[in-house]
């Protein structure tokens, strides 16, 4: 029974009590030369009469090896039709036949042999071990026999040699004995068949309950059970607890319906300990297709499910590893990816928007994130405790209540992995700040204080603690926005704080569904690393934007101008269009003044740079250039001289250009129909302005040579040029923004704009719709530079 | 959008060779790179040496845009800074540029004067040239 046997007439003189363990080597590459029966794989079943020599029962497997015969059949007949010779192809003799040797009572232990099978593919031959075993001792089947014709596994070799020992018995060639192929023979016969641990038992299906009628001694090795306390009982009693009821269920619904069936169940032995029994249960029927029998063939494969579980276990522990591996480098990816993304933008809702993106799935199933707002500081707990108000108060102007209760903090980003939760955090986000309790202000202001920790870890990890989903009542008052946290259903939560520069300027609220593992300390180590990073990058867009308000609006402030700026003379339009790029604060100004002689200044200008310096620069040179043109009577080139050394007089060294023209109140030249001015003009470094006529004629206001921008060397020599303006023309000033461009050197862009302006003067001579015509033609797409444009037409 | 500088020295003066575009991104590094280069300029100077030729290196700072597509108004501001500061340290910087363009934008903004425009870097390295010599 342990098949150590050749694949020649056998038999083990008395089964042995101890069948060894299934080998560990199933599944596996076995050594040449020896095959393996396949206990699982479907099995031809006969039940034969020994005193008649007849087949009587048969399973279905069986009937496919002799399809022909109608049972009960005599033993010959039917290994005839099987067409049962041995491994070789020869035929069997008398002597060596297995049914002859289980017809003389002889139990055959195990014997390769082949029988022939027929499919579309034609003839083949396919190697089995045969097992046949006297019923001895089974009530009712005293003189039968069970023939057993397994499969056998890793068999091609085998099967090749069947096959080609098949073709040559049929092909009329030599007598085979004649010549014999010795080695091959030897080594077919030589071959052993591992049948380790097979067992077999027979059921009665005619009887209540289906009882055994009849085990074979290695049932007992195996399981312990001898013949006399298995016969009689359903096999059921080898079942314990942790036997799978769904396998044994799935069994009996096979039984029920006549189906084979082969099964892997934990079983116990009669010492109590546990097995993987193999359980094929095969139903055999006789002449009129009544299932007489079940017989059953197991197999004890705990070595095979043991090398399995730890190959699984093996498999488990290194996918462990691997994501593991795989959820460090992610988490890092995610870090990165949270500085990429957050330094990408100087929006920062727009950043605070791809954060919580950013958490969701990767971190939490859904993220909420408050920040401080741009007017207010957070003041720590406990210093600022006034009028009964507790915990932290906030701010520069005067908080509302429910500012002060929400620690100044401004819910503005949040997400949820699950779409169908959306709406709930909707409504949790925008109320949860003022729903708070006062417990959940101290709450929450453990982890917005500013820390003796520069990032608050302690704080941070405090808080999440307290920040559990049983503490969640607490904290909150009862509210919408309360119960939308419940149908949240977090399994866990936590907040960080967002610092930067030892202030805290927001904070993130990360939480798990029931869907997900809750948070760990992993999780939290992370949430705390990107809250840093996050909070870096809010304070840095918060300082640029910071930077670019202050600029902007001092910029806006400076280019108002009083509606009564300007003499009576003159009407002025004036534009000033931001650059697109709105990184970028310019330097351009302008300014329209009156002299105490009545005259009308105009000052165009652009400061060198595109940053706050430029602007404050900017603004210190037009505040020059007005005071040094409004306290006298100064010519422009007068103005502009002193104004180059005021500046380096005041050290600002920001190079910049200006262009200074100055326009008398009108007078009625003898001869002339129309009331016209001198101009007078200096033009440091400026591009030309224009005068524009009504007849459309433009010419540009320039000297052979432009005088040297300002900032650069004091003692320069600046000159005054005078033009005449008539009534109804156009002066028109204009940085260079208006006509420089990468792909428009400066020449092309004046010369474009004198186009522009002729076609604009024969449309309109108001300032304004000019102005407008101008910009409209020239910028047809929004600048990358700051652009100002002036228009002034004497009345 | 970077923009290369290499230096030599040439007839006695520091010449500074621009590659790229000299504009609002370039601005920065450059103004850095060329004030370095000034100072270094200024210690190494020996006006009025008695050395024979070449070896002399009494001549100012040459910025060479003959591979200088573009200059907008904060590269200006670039050179502007660094003539100052030669100015400062007693030496002048002229500009070698064929471009119309920027040729353009210099008269208009009145730095021929303060920088001077040769065709070629022997014009710009000349000993005696005139300051706007090759400006016009």
């Amino acid at each position: 029974m342990d098949g150590s046997e050749t694949t020649e007439t056998h038999e083990v003189p008395g089964q042995r009590r101890s069948a060894p363990p299934a080998s560990p080597l199933s599944g596996r590459v076995l050594p040449r030369g020896v095959a393996q029966v396949r206990p699982e794989a479907p099995a031809a079943v006969l039940m034969v009469d020994l005193e008649a020599r007849q087949v009587l029962y048969a399973n279905e497997v069986a009937a496919q090896m002799a399809p022909s015969l109608a049972l009960p059949v005599s033993a010959d007949e039917w290994a005839a039709a099987a067409d049962l010779r041995d491994l070789d192809g020869e035929p069997l003799d008398e002597t060596a036949h297995p049914l002859s040797r289980i017809a003389r009572f002889e139990p055959v232990a195990g014997q390769g042999v082949s029988a022939a099978r027929s499919s579309d593919l034609g003839e083949r031959r396919e190697p089995l071990w045969v097992v046949a075993l006297p019923l001895d001792g089974a009530p009712n089947l005293r003189g039968h026999a069970l023939v057993v014709f397994l499969p056998v596994r890793d068999r091609d070799e085998l099967q090749e040699r069947a096959e080609a020992a098949h073709a040559r018995t049929h092909t009329a060639a030599p007598a085979p004995e004649l010549q014999p192929a010795p080695s091959d023979a030897v080594a077919v016969r030589e071959a052993a068949v591992l049948a380790t641990g097979l067992s077999f038992t027979v059921a009665d299906a005619g009887q209540e309950d289906l009882p055994l009628v009849w085990v074979n001694p290695a049932f007992t090795a195996v399981t312990g059970y001898t013949f006399e306390e298995a016969v009689g009982h359903n096999c059921r009693f080898l079942q314990g607890p942790g036997t799978d009821r769904a396998t044994t269920q799935r069994m009996r619904d096979a039984l029920d319906t006549g189906r084979s069936v082969t099964e892997v169940l934990l079983n116990f032995r009669a010492d109590g300990t546990a097995f993987w029994n193999q359980v094929a249960m095969s139903p055999i029927t006789d002449a009129d297709g009544r299932v007489t029998h079940y017989v059953g063939i197991q197999t004890d494969v705990s070595g095979r499910v043991a090398a399995d579980a730890e190959r699984d276990r093996a498999l488990v522990s290194e996918r462990a590893a691997r994501a593991a591996a795989e959820e460090a480098h992610s988490r890092l990816q995610l870090l990165a990816e949270v500085s990429t993304q957050l330094s990408a933008t100087t929006d920062a809702h727009q950043a605070c928007d791809r954060l919580v993106q950013l958490m969701v799935p990767s971190v939490a199933d859904f993220a909420v994130l408050a920040v401080v707002g741009d007017d207010a500081v957070l003041a720590s707990p406990g210093s600022a405790p006034t009028g009964g108000q507790v915990g932290p108060v906030v701010t520069t102007t005067a908080p509302s209540a429910p500012a002060a209760a929400r620690l100044g903090l401004h819910d503005i980003a949040w997400h949820h992995h699950d779409p169908d939760l959306r709406d709930a955090l909707d409504r949790h986000a925008r109320g949860r700040l003022a729903a708070l309790t006062t417990r959940g202000r101290d709450t929450l202001g453990l982890v917005t204080r500013p820390g003796s920790s520069r990032l608050g870890d302690d704080d941070a990890q405090r808080a999440s603690e307290l920040d559990t989903a049983e503490g969640l009542a607490g904290l909150m008052h009862p509210s919408p926005a309360r119960d939308a946290l419940a149908e949240l259903s977090p399994t866990s939560m936590t907040t960080v704080a967002l610092r930067s520069r030892e202030r805290t300027l927001g904070v993130m609220t990360l939480g798990t569904g029931p869907g997900r593992a809750p948070l760990t300390d992993d999780d939290l180590a992370l949430a705390r690393d990107i809250a840093a990073r996050a909070g870096l990058a809010l304070d840095r867009a918060r300082l640029y934007r910071q930077q670019r308000d202050l600029a902007a609006g001092l910029q806006r402030s400076l280019l108002h101008l009083s509606p009564n700026a300007a003499p009576e003379h003159v009407k002025v339009a004036v534009r000033y269009v931001a650059a697109a790029e709105a990184a970028q604060v310019g330097g351009d100004f302008y300014d329209v003044y009156a002299q105490p002689a009545g005259s009308a200044v105009v000052v165009i200008g652009d400061v060198m740079g595109h940053d706050t310096l430029a602007a404050a620069a900017m603004a210190q040179l037009r505040s020059i250039v007005r005071t040094l043109g409004m306290v006298g009577d100064d010519d422009p080139a007068q103005v502009l001289t002193r104004t180059d050394v005021l500046m380096r007089a005041s050290g600002i060294d920001t190079p910049a250009t200006a262009s200074v023209v100055r326009l008398p109140p009108p007078d009625q030249q003898p001869g002339d129909e129309r009331p016209s001015t001198v101009l007078e003009w200096s033009n440091a470094g400026h591009p030309p302005p224009l005068l524009i006529g009504a007849d459309g004629d433009v010419r540009l206001l320039e000297a052979a040579d432009t005088d040297l921008l300002l900032g650069i060397e004091p003692t320069t020599r600046r000159r005054l040029t005078r033009s005449r303006l008539r009534a109804g023309e156009t002066l028109l000033l204009y940085t260079d923004g208006l006509v420089e461009r990468r792909d428009q050197p400066l020449g092309e862009g004046i010369a474009l704009l004198r186009e522009v302006a002729a076609r604009a003067a024969s449309t309109t001579s108001d300032p304004e719709e000019l102005a407008d015509a101008v910009l409209a033609a020239m910028l047809p797409a929004p600048s990358s530079d700051d652009v100002a444009v002036v228009a002034v037409v004497l009345r | 959008m970077h923009i290369q500088l290499d230096a030599g020295d040439l007839h006695g003066w520091r010449v500074v060779r621009l590659v790229g575009d000299l504009d609002v991104f370039a601005a920065p590094d450059l103004t850095t790179a060329l004030t370095d280069e000034v100072d270094d300029w200024a210690a190494r100077r020996t006006p009025g040496a008695d050395a024979p030729g070449a070896a002399a290196l009494d001549g100012g700072l040459v910025v060479d845009l003959q591979q200088v597509p573009f200059v907008d108004s904060s590269g200006l501001g670039v050179l502007l800074g660094a003539y100052r500061r030669a100015q400062a340290a007693g030496f002048p910087v002229r500009v070698v540029s064929t471009s119309e363009e920027l040729t353009t934008t210099l008269m208009m903004m009145g730095l021929t004067s303060v920088l001077p425009v040769h065709p070629d870097l022997d014009s710009a390295t000349a000993p005696g040239a005139p300051p706007d010599d090759g400006a016009s």
